[in-house]
């Protein structure tokens, strides 16, 4: 019975360098979504501001999604693969689409000094920085490896 | 046929089939196309020449079947009746042959001069569902054409095909005649039917004037499956109705119907099966697999929060450096203005129309991202998803999740949002879903947000922006909520939904939205908006002595005059006046802000002058923002209201609704904000 299940789906099983990436970067979104909490009601830690949580509820709405998005991939690893592989995907997607979206936010900082002729362009764009922008290094590297492949398979199956 | 004789030439087919993108290749127009059904909702007509023949193309909405139960598939059937194109061309998804070859079965019944264009090719091949389109062809004994609408493919072919079967006669065919391929579809019935039907046509033989206008074939289906619309044909020669009755009454409706649809799907999986090359394997597809992510009950909503969140955030980060380079340029030429032009025309250039047209081009930079990023999520098929996912909330809480596209529609602008409230079946629903879409925060009011958000909470603009937007609907959805416990009781209709599929999407496609977004925002600055600002810089320069934009001017005794009313929200009289001139299109309010505020006057812009009025602080600034999200739309969707609603009662209706629930809403964030602010 599992194995005619097996044989439906094209991808029986996930890459567990995949599930290992899904778990880590689940676990620091969410890590990071709590933090950025926590910050947003006024309660720091010193190393908030080397890690650029500077509080702000819908960074970490955005934030825990993502972590809610990971995790339950990792969660249903054992009851539907290829579901959970699917869950896997999406939360690399969104990790990249929401770096993007930071990266560019970041450049327009700095480019809204630049042309306001201020002086300090690079500490503006510092400003800027959450750990959106950070965390994109899972999306990126989830995409070039597995997810990309959803947008083939998706398109043409 | 003769030289330069007009042709015309309709798109028929299902809904998301790509009839626009294929008319759009045919006549180079930009209608709006997306990857959802409903898209089109009105007739669009376009023009071209081919090998010398005009054609007039005609884009209708989509439709499953010409049964005529909903708003847009009468459009569709209504076209082929009425207005006897020369050539019906159904537009076909090659992927989903057997569910579009349904409406064949019926267009070649009601129409002798149907061909079909087997379109997203691309995509049938890439998934192995190919058709032999030669085979199709003389199967069906009508010209079948392939085409790529999106990369333009096929569109030669198509009208080539087109021209002659419009020359080939076949059209003129009797209506009498009922058994040639052309005249008469291509679906046999069970013995049962086919003996009702011809008893039937030989009845309605006897009437020319029916006859030469419809296919007996048809009539007589129709006939069979008691279709009101053809009934009332029929009983306008009470002489036939009464000869027909005894024929009809020996066959139950119920029955003849299922017949008949049975005698349709068994046509098309038998023809189906010819004409496929290669076949498909039946598994979970990861498409399937990747909906059940993106619709998660959990996860499902916040996904897409989280998604709008991210776009919104963009809209406001990425136009910043671009608005402040436009503010520059706007302020350059102002001053340019008022210092080198003479007299009452350097005022009323500076301050009157740069001022006012210069402070709304300020925001072309949020408006082209945001559209950028929606048509993206649009094309890929994630937005159907997101309405697939509201429907679940709103049907819980008794509402029609239907109402959910239009409002997504409302969005872009209310216009269409209104338009697409069309695919509503019921009457009820679909006033319902035409009450609460000016909620929906249209492009037009970005600029506003974007003005009061940026200045005065710089560090969570977007967030703010993005808040506006669901308030905008959750306010909709409460309104729906009391209107259908009050004014419009009773089930909501259930929503079946049919998921288009994912698509990759173009950049050029998205370019292209996004620039037409842009033009229309630019043309409504250079029309409204002008003459708004001219009106607004009039009012504020008049009588002849007062100072420029005091209170003792035109403009300052009409907003002191109406002030009382936005008193309690905290309002001065000048942005009484704005919200006046709003109501002829919302980036007024921001138009008529900068030109009260003498923007033009020196380099520092309209932000610069509202941070420095003590009126002004956040707490009023958010309250402006409510306001204007909640308070009647504009004008032109007003007019829309009432055409789509075609009642002036309840246009009148939403108007009230809409500025009491504004000043309701705005009055009580005024004061809870006044708590923490
Ligand atoms: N790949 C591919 N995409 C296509 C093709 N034709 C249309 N599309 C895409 O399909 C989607 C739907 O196209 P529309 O032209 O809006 O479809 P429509 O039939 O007018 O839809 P309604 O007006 O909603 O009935 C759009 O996203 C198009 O870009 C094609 O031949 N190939
Ligand atoms: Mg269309």
């Amino acid at each position: 019975m599992a194995n005619s299940n097996k044989s439906k789906t094209n991808s029986n099983s996930v890459p567990s360098a995949k599930y290992g990436l899904g778990l880590i970067a689940g676990i620091l979104y969410l890590a990071f979504g709590i933090m950025q909490l926590t910050a947003t009601v006024g309660f720091t830690m010193p190393f908030y501001e080397s890690l650029y949580i500077t509080g702000g509820i819908f960074n970490a709405f955005v934030l825990l999604v993502t972590a809610a998005v990971f995790l339950t991939g990792i969660l249903r690893m054992n009851r539907n693969t290829a579901e959970a592989d699917a869950f896997l995907d999406v939360g690399f997607l969104l990790s990249l689409a929401f770096g993007i979206v930071a990266i560019l936010g970041t450049l327009a900082g700095g480019l809204d000094m630049w042309i306001g002729e201020e002086e300090e362009i690079v500490e503006g764009m510092l400003e800027t920085v959450t750990p959106l922008l950070y965390m994109v290094v899972f999306g990126f590297l989830g995409y070039c490896l597995w997810a990309k492949d959803l947008f083939r398979k998706v398109v043409a199956a | 046929m003769a030289e330069n004789k007009k042709l015309r030439l309709g798109l028929i087919g299902n809904p998301n089939v790509g009839k626009t993108t294929i008319f759009n290749a045919i006549t180079g127009a930009r209608q709006k196309t997306g990857n959802w059904p409903g898209v089109t909702v009105e007739k669009k007509t376009g023009q071209v020449t081919h090998k010398g023949v005009d054609i007039e193309i005609i884009d209708l909405p989509g439709t499953y079947a010409i049964t005529a139960y909903s708003p847009d598939e009468i459009i569709a059937r209504d076209f082929i009746l009425d207005e006897k194109p020369d050539v019906v061309v159904q537009i076909v998804d090659t992927t989903n042959l057997e569910r579009n070859l349904y409406l064949t079965t019926q267009l070649a019944e009601i129409t002798p001069n149907l061909m079909l264009a087997l379109n997203l090719t691309d995509f049938a091949e890439a998934q192995g569902l190919a058709v032999d389109a030669d085979k199709l062809s003389k199967e069906l004994s009508i010209p079948v054409v392939k085409t790529v609408g999106t990369r333009k493919e096929g569109i030669n072919e198509l009208l080539d095909a087109a021209i002659g079967l419009a020359g080939s006669g076949k059209g003129t065919c009797a209506g009498s005649c009922t058994s040639c391929t052309s005249c008469g579809g291509f679906v046999n019935f069970s013995p049962k039917t086919e003996d009702a039907i011809t008893k039937i046509s030989e009845v309605l033989a006897g009437d020319a004037s029916l006859t030469s206008k419809y296919l007996t074939r048809w009539l007589a289906i129709s006939l069979l499956e008691e279709d009101a619309n053809v009934i009332e044909k029929v009983k306008a020669n009470s002489d036939l109705y009464a000869k027909l009755s005894p024929v009809l009454s020996s066959y139950s409706p119920e029955v003849a119907e299922a017949d008949i649809a049975d005698g349709r799907y068994t046509a098309i999986s038998a023809l189906a099966q010819k004409v496929r090359i290669g076949k498909v394997e039946s598994k979970i597809s990861p498409s399937d697999t990747l909906d059940h992510v993106l619709t998660d009950k959990w996860l499902g909503i916040p996904i897409f929060l989280a998604l709008m969140c991210a776009a919104f955030d963009l809209t406001f980060t990425f136009g910043a450096p671009f608005m402040t380079l436009i503010e520059t340029v706007v302020g350059w030429i102002s001053t340019f203005a008022v210092d080198n032009v003479p007299g009452l025309l350097g005022s009323i250039l500076g301050d009157g129309i740069i001022a006012g047209v210069g402070s709304v081009l300020v925001f072309l930079p949020n408006i082209l991202i945001l559209f950028f990023v929606l048509s993206i999520l649009e094309d890929t098929g994630y937005l159907a998803r997101a309405a697939f996912i509201m429907d679940r909330p709103l049907h819980a809480l008794g509402l029609p999740g239907k109402a959910f596209i239009p409002m997504l529609s409302g969005f872009g602008c209310n216009v269409p949002g209104f338009m697409a409230a069309r695919t509503i079946e019921d009457e009820k629903d679909r006033l319902l879903t035409l009450l609460v879409t000016p909620f929906m925060s249209c492009g037009a009011r970005l600029p506003i947000y974007v003005l009061f958000a940026g200045v005065f909470f710089t560090a969570n603009a977007g967030e703010v922006i993005f808040s506006l937007y669901l308030l905008g609907i959750v306010i909709a959805i409460v309104s729906a909520f009391i209107f259908k416990r009050t004014l419009f009781k009773g089930e909501p209709a259930p929503f079946i939904m049919e998921m288009p599929p994912y698509r990759i999407p173009t950049l050029f496609a998205a370019l292209e939205h996004m620039w037409s977004r842009g033009e229309l925002y630019l043309r409504k600055a250079g029309t409204f908006i002008l003459i708004g600002a001219v009106i607004v810089w009039a009012l504020a320069s008049f009588p002849v002595g007062v100072e420029y934009g005091s209170q003792e001017s035109y403009a300052g005794a009409l907003g002191t005059a109406i002030q009382p009313i936005f008193e309690p929200l905290g309002f001065d009289w000048k942005i009484s006046v704005a919200l006046i001139f709003g109501f002829v299109a919302k980036e007024v309010v921001v138009g008529s802000l900068g030109v009260l505020y003498g923007a033009g006057d020196d380099e520092g812009a309209l932000t610069d002058a509202l941070l420095e009025d003590p009126v002004m602080s956040p707490v009023t600034a958010l309250t402006l923002m409510v306001f204007t999200l909640l308070y009647l739309p504009c004008v032109a969707a007003t007019a829309v209201m009432r055409q789509e609603s075609g009642s002036w009662k309840w246009t009148g209706f939403m108007v009230v609704y809409t500025c009491v629930t504004a000043w309701i809403v705005s009055f009580i964030v005024a004061n809870v904000a006044k708590l923490f602010i």
